[in-house]
C-alpha cells in the first residue's frame, strides 16, 4: 500500500507540475508575441 | 426542474438581490469612467443606472405578492416582513432617484451634444445611498425565511456554525449576478470596442470567480449545518442538497475556466498592448455557459429551503447517496488519493509564495534592479499556483469537510483570507501605475500596502492551513 501512495504522489504530481511548467512556458510565449 | 418564476414569492427572491449587486458593479464602472475620462463608459452605467431602476416596480409588485402569499402563515413573522418592507421601500426609493438622476444627465448630455458630467456627484452620492439600503433590505429579506440564521443552540464539536450559511447566503449571488452585469458590461464593450470596459468587465469575471471558491466552500459547511443536527420545524433534506452540490462542482468548474481564460488575458495584454479578440471571444463563451449552470446551480440552492417556490410538478430528489460529490466523497476518504493531492496542494504554495514574494520585494523597494514588468511576468506562476489549489483543495475538503469546519478552528480564517490575497494578485495583474514602474524608480505607496496585505494574506492562508489538524 505504501509503494502505491508513492507512486501515485510521484506520477499525479509529475503530470501537474510537469502541465503547469508547459502552460507557464506557453503563455511566457504568447505574451513576448511570439507564437513560433 | 423549473427555473422561469411561477409565482411572486420565487421572482422576489430571484430579482431582489440585482439592486445591490447591479449597483455596486455599476458604481465601480462609473467611478472608473469619471478618473479615466471616458464618457462612453460613463454613459453606459447611466444607463444601466436607469434601467436597473426600472427593477424597483416588479420587486414592489412581487414583495406585494409574496407578502399577501404567506400571510397567516405562522412559518413567517410579520414583524421581519414589516422590517423588510420598510427598509425595502427607502431602498427602491433610493433606487429610483438614482435612475432618474442619471437619465436626466444622460438626457441633458444629449441634448448639449456635449460629454456627461456629474458636477455634484449627484448620481454617485444618490447611488451610494441606494446602495447601502438594498444592503440591509437584502439582509433583512434573508430573515425574513431563513430563520435557521438566528439558531443559538449549539452542540460543542457537533454544530457547526450557522455562520457558514449565511456567508453562503450573502456570497453565492455575487458571481450569479455578478455574471449577469459582466456579460452585458463585456458585451458592450466588445461592440463599441472600449477598451476601458473590455479591462473592467475581465477584472470583475476574475472577481466573481475569486468569490466562487468561499462561496463553494461556505456552501459545504453550510450543509453541515442545515443537517447535523437537523433543524427542527425545517423540511430539508441532503438529497435535495446534494443535488445542488453536484450543479455547483460545476460551476466551481466553469468559473474556473471563464476565471482563468479572462485573467490570462488580462496578463498577457499588458506585454502585449493589446487584447487577443479570439481570447476575449473564448471569455464570453465560458462565462454564458458558466452563467447557464449558474442558474441551475441557484435554482436546485433555493429549492433546498424555500418550500414555498416549489410546484406540485417538481420531483425532487430523495436518495441522499447518490450523485458527483458523494462519489467523489468517498474516493477523498482513501489514502492513495488524498496524499497526492494534498502534495499537489504544497507544491502549489510553493509557486503562489514564490511569484507573491518576489512580486512583494520589487514593488516594496528591496529589488529595484528590475522593472515591475519584469517580476509581472512571474505572476503567470502564482495564477497557476492558484488554480492548482483551487482544485486540488477542494478535492481534499471533500475528504474532511465535516471536521474542517466544526474542529478545526483555522479553516475559517484560511478561507476568508484567500479571497484577499487573489484579489491583491488581481491589482498587481491589472494595475497601470504599477505596470509603469521602471527599474530604479518606487513604487506607489497604494501598491505597497497592497504588497504587504498580500504577503500576509498568503503566509496568513499557509499558516492557518497547516495549523488546521492542530487547533
Amino acid at each position: 500500500m505504501e509503494f502505491q501512495i508513492i507512486l501515485m504522489v510521484i506520477v499525479l504530481n509529475a503530470v501537474v507540475l510537469g502541465g503547469v511548467f508547459l502552460a507557464a512556458y506557453c503563455l511566457n510565449k504568447t505574451a513576448s508575441g511570439s507564437r513560433k | 426542474m423549473h427555473v422561469i418564476p411561477q409565482s411572486w414569492s420565487h421572482l422576489h427572491i430571484l430579482i431582489g438581490v440585482f439592486p445591490s449587486i447591479g449597483l455596486a458593479i455599476l458604481l465601480g464602472f462609473y467611478i472608473a469612467g469619471l478618473r479615466t475620462n471616458n464618457d462612453f463608459t460613463r454613459r453606459i452605467c447611466l444607463a444601466l443606472i436607469a434601467l436597473l431602476a426600472l427593477l424597483a416596480i416588479p420587486i414592489l409588485v412581487s414583495g406585494f405578492g409574496s407578502r399577501a402569499a404567506l400571510a397567516g402563515n405562522a412559518k413567517y413573522s410579520a414583524d421581519a416582513i414589516a422590517t423588510h418592507y420598510m427598509w425595502s421601500i427607502a431602498a427602491l426609493v433610493a433606487l429610483v432617484l438614482s435612475g432618474a438622476a442619471a437619465a436626466f444627465q444622460l438626457w441633458q448630455a444629449w441634448q448639449a451634444k456635449r460629454p456627461t458630467k456629474d458636477p455634484f456627484y449627484l448620481v454617485l452620492g444618490l447611488g451610494v445611498v441606494a446602495f447601502v439600503l438594498a444592503v440591509v433590505a437584502d439582509e433583512l429579506g434573508l430573515k425574513v425565511d431563513h430563520t435557521e440564521l438566528q439558531l443559538a443552540v449549539t452542540i460543542p464539536d457537533i454544530s457547526t456554525p450557522q455562520a457558514w450559511s449565511h456567508a453562503h447566503l450573502i456570497l453565492n449571488h455575487i458571481p450569479t449576478a455578478g455574471f449577469v452585469f459582466a456579460i452585458a458590461l463585456f458585451i458592450t464593450a466588445l461592440v463599441a470596442d472600449n477598451d476601458l470596459m473590455k479591462r473592467g468587465s475581465l477584472v470583475l469575471f476574475v472577481i466573481c470567480c475569486i468569490i466562487g471558491v468561499p462561496t463553494y466552500v461556505a456552501g459545504t459547511a453550510a450543509m453541515w449545518a442545515l443537517t447535523q443536527p437537523p433543524i427542527v420545524d425545517k423540511e430539508i433534506s441532503l438529497a435535495v442538497i446534494n443535488s445542488h452540490r453536484d450543479m455547483a462542482l460545476w460551476t466551481l468548474f466553469g468559473l474556473a475556466f471563464t476565471g482563468a481564460v479572462a485573467w490570462i488575458e488580462l496578463w498577457r495584454s499588458r506585454s502585449l498592448g493589446r487584447f487577443s479578440k479570439l481570447s476575449l471571444n473564448l471569455v464570453l463563451l465560458f462565462a454564458v455557459i458558466t452563467l447557464g449552470i449558474m442558474t441551475e446551480t441557484g435554482h436546485r440552492g433555493g429549492l433546498i429551503n424555500h418550500p414555498e417556490i416549489r410546484l406540485a410538478s417538481d420531483v425532487l430528489p430523495t436518495d441522499a447517496n447518490v450523485g458527483t460529490s458523494v462519489g467523489i466523497e468517498e474516493m477523498m476518504k482513501q489514502m492513495i488519493w488524498f496524499v497526492p493531492w494534498q502534495t499537489v496542494h504544497f507544491f502549489g504554495y510553493c509557486l503562489i509564495f514564490g511569484a507573491v514574494f518576489a512580486v512583494v520585494l520589487r514593488v516594496l523597494g528591496f529589488w529595484k534592479s528590475v522593472s515591475f514588468a519584469a517580476t509581472h511576468r512571474l505572476l503567470v506562476l502564482g495564477f497557476l499556483g492558484v488554480l492548482m489549489n483551487v482544485v486540488s483543495g477542494m478535492l481534499m475538503m471533500f475528504g474532511d469537510s465535516y471536521r474542517y469546519v466544526v474542529s478545526d478552528t483555522t479553516f475559517a480564517p484560511k478561507v476568508a483570507l484567500i479571497p484577499i490575497g487573489a484579489m491583491a494578485v488581481l491589482y498587481f495583474s491589472a494595475s497601470d501605475r504599477v505596470w509603469n514602474v521602471k527599474a530604479g524608480e518606487s513604487a506607489p505607496t497604494t501598491a505597497k500596502w497592497v504588497a504587504a496585505v498580500m504577503l500576509l494574506a498568503w503566509a496568513g492562508v499557509i499558516i492557518c492551513g497547516r495549523m488546521l489538524p492542530y487547533l
